[in-house]
């Protein structure tokens, strides 16, 4: 008996418990007997603790660098600090399903405690579809990739961590993603929920609003942690290459931002509950489907596919949960096809159709993009590649349409508007925006650049004269200063506003892509010692070669004095290190100096020698502002969800009394 | 207090669109005369000149997931580079030059599929789909006969609209308040 069998039997427990959990909360609303439904609902209690001993035990077997444990030999090594370490756990397939299921029994535990006193109705049938899915991992993992492997004999050092890994991005950024994964499970289970029991009233719309907004939230987290680790570790002076990975990560993200618009469709207007919810079940079949691809490497070759042992077992579960939410949702059409029509065309309503239906496009352009190489692989037997120029050339115009209807759809009001009122309400920005359009043109001779600046500014008018209208009439009916108005305002229609940050986060994030892809400028040169080179407002110089040898790598490096607009602003010592159990793989550590203008990028693209270096220079403008626009857009994610004060002031006094 | 707001209002009435104009003129400028300067060039040679960088951004290299051979340090791709710039250095035009590549390693080289042959499906279907989705939500908005019964909408309609919308918007308020 060694430690790591209670992780094992850990996880065959709570397989155990997940199926008796998932019966006993539906036995229990059947025939309504009570003391079941408390019994389930600690089952799900039981599970995260279970999950989290599991977890807990493959980390142990890390920390205490356990080589008789085959995942812990596979993916760590004695040389590697704690942090690289403990975020090994998901470095492979069978760490990142068990993260994945300990994640989702938290996240179960979490949504059950919250919502002990609501929703009774349609909890138990939330947390019986969440056992099922748990139920699913669970199979997979006990019976197909087991993390406690033994071997049948210990090893004197693992085999470490691809030197690509090692950096701080990826201890936060794959953990936030699959996290993001996972959390598309419980607004999932609640359409599951409503559907069951028909009750397709209000009360669940609130219920998945909120909790697609923390899916929502978590998945742009995860996106913008990748972009940022992209830039500062791959070197080709990019944030988003359209990578299969990438597009597949970005796939539920786009089907939730278009479910985001469309519930509030549902919320005011009762309207659009089946679109609504194929969206939501979407969402949850594409994280299911971006797990599996992740792990599985189906997208690099057909071939991969067949050689994966869990792959079939995703197919399955994929298919069951497609077919089974279709037929839920055949079963319960006619009791939620919407009633009476749109009044206009021209109203918010409509206007978060088109935002769906552009959201859906690039959606489906992405998806398609991603598996045409495995569509053409079947058919023609020819390998083919589909990069980042096909999704600019196809995603590119659906984006720029969508940032002009940004600005168009706020304006709108429900019901209806009339031509008059939006002509009236869009003459500013429209006129800033084509002025804003007409000079860009001039100076930068650029159409594509003029139309987006143009976009941008539109948009930007647009949601500052929102806030404008808002905060006078408010100042009007109550006298109140500007900026205690502006708090009130901000924070009695959180929603509302909070949304319109999160458009300028958007903006801002638009702002920095634009700017880095048209203004990129890019030189590879060779450069002998005390040689200079120019690029943009920036004078490089080469000093000298450099070299530190650590127990674990060998570091090479160049040292260059660089000057920015005539001043000298320092040294940047861009370097490569050489790992001695990953002697093919040099990775490179890129210098960046960062302004709020553009970033000076350097990555050595040749073994630096005392008498020369090649150096691949970029000057990156305006990359800062992405990372500025996603913290705006969390920030306002944030104030959307932010809790009501009273609501939480008697959730915990209601606490007290219990 | 009535005279600040009246101020206010003044100021809000009569701010010319110029001046906004001009700010925002003077803002966008600057911010694009500073992004798109000219780089200076010096004595040291660039291992590959921008067309020559533009064309290798189109080829994939083929061994790594992702990058292009502008990018990728793998030994095939740094090859595929070198003879890149000896083929343009023969004055070997943008195709001839991606033409070669795909003769020596397939398809698979080029970041952007041909727009003929079965890779033809790969550039139709999402526009295709795109417009299908579109004319089906042209059509739903269509038949939502319920227009028809307010062909013109009256102000006062308009008005009683907006006016229902605020209550409603009060009543969800307080519902969420308590």
């Amino acid at each position: 008996m060694a430690y790591s069998d209670i992780g094992y039997v850990s996880l065959v427990v709570a397989l155990v418990m997940s199926i008796y959990t998932g019966i006993a909360s539906i036995t229990a609303v059947r025939f309504y007997y009570a003391p079941l439904l408390l019994s389930a609902r600690n089952g799900v209690w039981i599970i995260s603790c279970l999950m989290l001993i599991a977890s807990g035990t493959l980390i142990y077997g890390f920390m205490t660098h356990d080589f008789g444990l085959r995942y812990v030999v596979l993916h760590s090594s004695v040389d590697m600090p704690w942090y690289y370490i403990s975020s090994a756990l998901w470095g492979g397939q069978e760490g990142s399903l068990l993260y994945w299921a300990t994640t989702l029994s938290v996240l179960a535990g979490v949504a059950t405690l919250r919502n002990r006193n609501r929703y009774g109705q349609l909890m138990p049938y939330v947390i019986a579809t969440i056992m099922i899915v748990i139920a699913f991992f669970l199979t997979v993992l006990i019976f197909a990739t087991n993390p406690f492997e033994r071997l049948p004999f210990s090893m004197p050092d693992g085999r470490g961590l691809n030197p690509l890994l090692r950096d701080p991005g990826m201890v936060i950024h794959p953990p936030m993603l699959l996290l993001g994964y996972v959390s598309w499970t419980i607004p999932f289970a609640f359409v599951i929920a409503a559907l069951i029991t028909g009750r397709l009233g209000t009360e669940w719309v609130r219920a998945i609003r909120r909790w697609t907004l923390l899916a929502w939230s978590i998945q742009s987290i995860g996106l913008l942690l990748g972009a940022w680790w992209a830039y500062h570790v791959l070197g080709w002076g990019g944030y988003w290459g359209w990578d299969p990975v990438e597009n597949v990560a970005f796939l539920p993200w786009i089907t939730g931002t278009a479910s985001l618009h469309s519930v509030m469709v549902v919320e005011r207007r009762g309207k659009l509950k089946v679109w609504t919810i194929s969206l939501v079940i979407l969402s949850f079949l594409l994280a299911i489907f971006g797990t599996f691809v992740v792990r599985s490497g189906i997208l690099s070759s057909v071939h991969s596919f067949a050689e994966s042992d869990i792959g079939h077992l995703f197919l399955t579960f994929f298919s069951l949960a497609l077919v089974g939410s279709l037929a839920l949702l055949l079963f319960r059409l006619p009791q939620i096809k919407d009633e009476e029509g749109f009044e206009s065309p021209i109203s918010r309503e409509s206007g978060f159709l088109f935002n769906n239906l552009l959201l859906i496009g690039i959606g489906f352009a992405t998806f398609w993009g991603t598996i045409y190489p495995i569509i053409t692989e079947a058919f023609t037997g020819d390998k083919i590649t589909v990069g980042p120029p096909f999704f600019q050339q196809v995603n590119g115009p659906l984006f720029f349409v969508l940032l002009l209807l940004m600005g168009v759809g706020p304006l709108l009001a429900w019901r209806q508007t009339s031509m008059r009122a939006l002509v009236k309400s869009m003459s500013l920005p429209l006129v800033l925006g084509f002025s804003a359009l007409i000079m860009s043109q001039l100076i930068t001779q650029k159409p594509f650049v003029a139309l987006s600046i143009g976009a941008l500014v539109f948009v930007t008018a647009t949601i500052l004269l929102e806030y404008k209208r808002g905060l006078i009439i408010r100042k009007r009916n109550t006298g109140e200063i500007y900026p205690l108005a502006l708090t009130r305002l901000v924070s009695r229609n959180k929603q509302r506003y909070g949304g319109y940050i999160v458009h300028i986060g958007i903006i801002l994030i638009a702002i920095g892509i634009i700017g880095s892809t048209a203004f990129q400028t890019n030189r590879e040169v060779n450069m002998k010692k005390g040689e200079s080179v120019a690029i943009g407002r920036y004078v490089l110089t080469y000093e000298e070669s450099f070299s530190r040898i650590d127990p674990e790598k060998e570091i090479l490096g160049s040292i260059l004095t660089i000057n920015r607009g005539g001043k000298n602003i320092g040294t940047m010592v861009p370097s490569t290190e050489f790992y001695n159990k990953f002697q093919g793989q040099p990775s490179s550590k890129i210098a960046i100096s960062t302004t709020l203008l553009d970033d000076l990028y350097i990555f050595q693209a040749s073994r630096p020698t005392d008498n020369d270096v090649t150096l691949s220079i970029f000057v990156n403008p305006l990359v800062m502002w992405i990372w500025i626009g996603g913290t705006v857009l969390i920030l306002g994610i944030l104030i959307a969800a932010w809790p009501e004060k009273r609501t939480m002031w008697t959730s915990l006094t209601q606490t007290a009394k219990i | 207090m009535h005279t600040q707001m009246t101020q206010y209002i003044k100021w809000d009435r009569n701010t010319p669109f110029l001046s906004t104009l001009v700010g925002l003129s003077v803002m966008i400028s600057l911010f694009l005369t500073t992004i798109s300067f000219p780089s200076t060039i010096y004595a040291v040679d660039d291992v590959l000149t921008s067309e020559q960088r533009a064309i290798a951004l189109k080829i994939q290299c083929p061994v790594c997931s992702g990058e292009s051979i502008a990018e990728s340090q793998a030994d095939v791709a740094r090859n595929m580079l070198a003879k890149l710039i000896e083929l343009s250095n023969a004055n070997k035009t943008e195709q001839e030059i991606l033409d070669y590549f795909v003769d020596r390693y397939g398809l698979i080289v080029l970041r952007s599929p041909p727009k003929a042959g079965f890779t033809m499906g790969l550039w139709l279907f999402p526009p295709g789909v795109l417009i299908i989705g579109l004319s089906m939500l042209i059509y739903f908005l269509r038949s939502q006969k319920i227009a028809d019964k307010y062909p013109v909408p009256s102000k006062e309609l308009q008005e009683d609209i907006q006016y229902q919308d605020l209550i409603e918007e009060q009543v969800r308020q307080a519902k969420d308040d308590t």
